[in-house]
């Protein structure tokens, strides 16, 4: 009886810690498809960016044109370029890295469903099976995203 | 014949040595199932805390460096008291049901003024069995563990976090 309660313990806690760590690895996955959203999100910031200080102008007409500080303020390439590099990098470092965090994500989720699959104890049972599904789920859109898009993403 | 176990017991029944698997009746009831037959017979209810085995230093450690400075892996359960309780009956034709109900922390302990500790097994009325140690015995040695745990957990997680705060300073520093 000592055998079994300790072999319980034992695989009851090591397929929670394996659920946890699994969506560490699912957020990790997501970070090339953050920085492309990123990326967007600043080109359409920029854009309104733009857009008001073009209103700007009309408002007075054209005479802001005159500065020559504000005529600076139209040149805003830099700062795309500075998140396009950032996701260029990212996404470097992930053609490596995705199959690791995949791989380490994906055997961590199973062995959560597995140990929780083989107990006797049904209480948790359900809500960790779901819940390492739904993590290998995530994982598996997180690779289809970076390999289908984000890693060819050119600016 | 039927066990219940009421409000989401973590119990574990044994029969003839064997663990029981457990199946869900409802949100707050599992039941397990004894085989039927004739003549006597006895299960057994344990409840443990695994911080009374006595690897768990071992296991502790082991899950705090798998679980990243034990950030990730599942808190020990607070509620460390232990039950083994053994039930015996005489088998009928009929189906015979025990209750076993998850005993609330302050019901369980001898407390001057209050009335005296509620037995962790409820049987029906008219039912009959002999019930050998039913009540929840605190487990301190599985509580000081626990605070041991939470204390050496810690202050380890402090001296790492600061050698490596100290060595990324230093190697940026240093090139």
């Amino acid at each position: 009886m000592e055998n079994e309660m300790r072999l319980y313990y034992f695989s009851n806690r090591l397929g929670g810690t394996f659920l946890r760590l699994s969506w560490i690895f699912v957020i990790a996955a997501f970070v090339p498809a953050l920085a492309v959203l990123a990326l967007w999100a600043s080109a359409v910031l920029t854009g309104l960016y733009v857009l008001i200080l073009f209103a700007m102008t009309v408002v007075t007409l054209g005479m802001l044109l005159l500065n020559e500080d504000f005529r600076a303020l139209y040149d805003v390439g830099g700062g795309i370029e500075t998140i396009s590099s950032i996701v260029q990098s990212v996404n470097r470092f992930y053609i490596g890295a995705m199959p690791v965090f995949l791989a380490l994500g994906l055997s961590m989720c199973v062995t959560s469903i597995v140990l929780a699959a083989l107990r006797k104890e049904p209480k948790g049972k359900v809500s960790r099976i779901v819940g390492s599904s739904i993590a290998a789920a995530m994982l598996i859109l997180a690779a289809i995203i970076f390999y289908g898009y984000a890693m060819n993403v050119q600016v | 014949m039927k066990i219940f176990l009421e409000n989401r017991s973590d119990e574990a029944v044994y029969y003839e040595g064997k663990r029981l698997p457990l199946k869900k009746e409802n949100k707050t009831t599992y039941s397990a199932e004894i085989p039927d037959g004739e003549g006597e017979a006895e299960i057994r209810i344990v409840r443990r805390s695994e911080l009374s085995d006595k690897f768990w230093a071992l296991f502790a450690l082991l899950f705090w460096v798998i679980g990243i400075m034990g950030f990730f892996t599942p808190r020990y359960s607070k509620d460390t008291d232990a039950l083994d309780c053994k039930v015996r009956f005489t088998r009928r034709a009929e189906p015979l049901y025990t209750l076993l109900d998850k005993v609330p922390l302050k019901r369980r302990k001898v407390v001057r003024g209050m009335p005296p500790p509620v037995s962790c097994v409820r049987l029906r009325v008219g039912e009959t069995a002999q019930t050998i140690e039913p009540l929840y015995v605190p487990d301190e040695r599985a509580a000081r563990r626990r605070k041991k745990y939470k204390l050496f957990s810690w202050l380890a997680r402090i001296v790492l976090i600061a050698l490596i705060i100290f060595l990324a300073v230093y190697f940026t520093v240093n090139g």
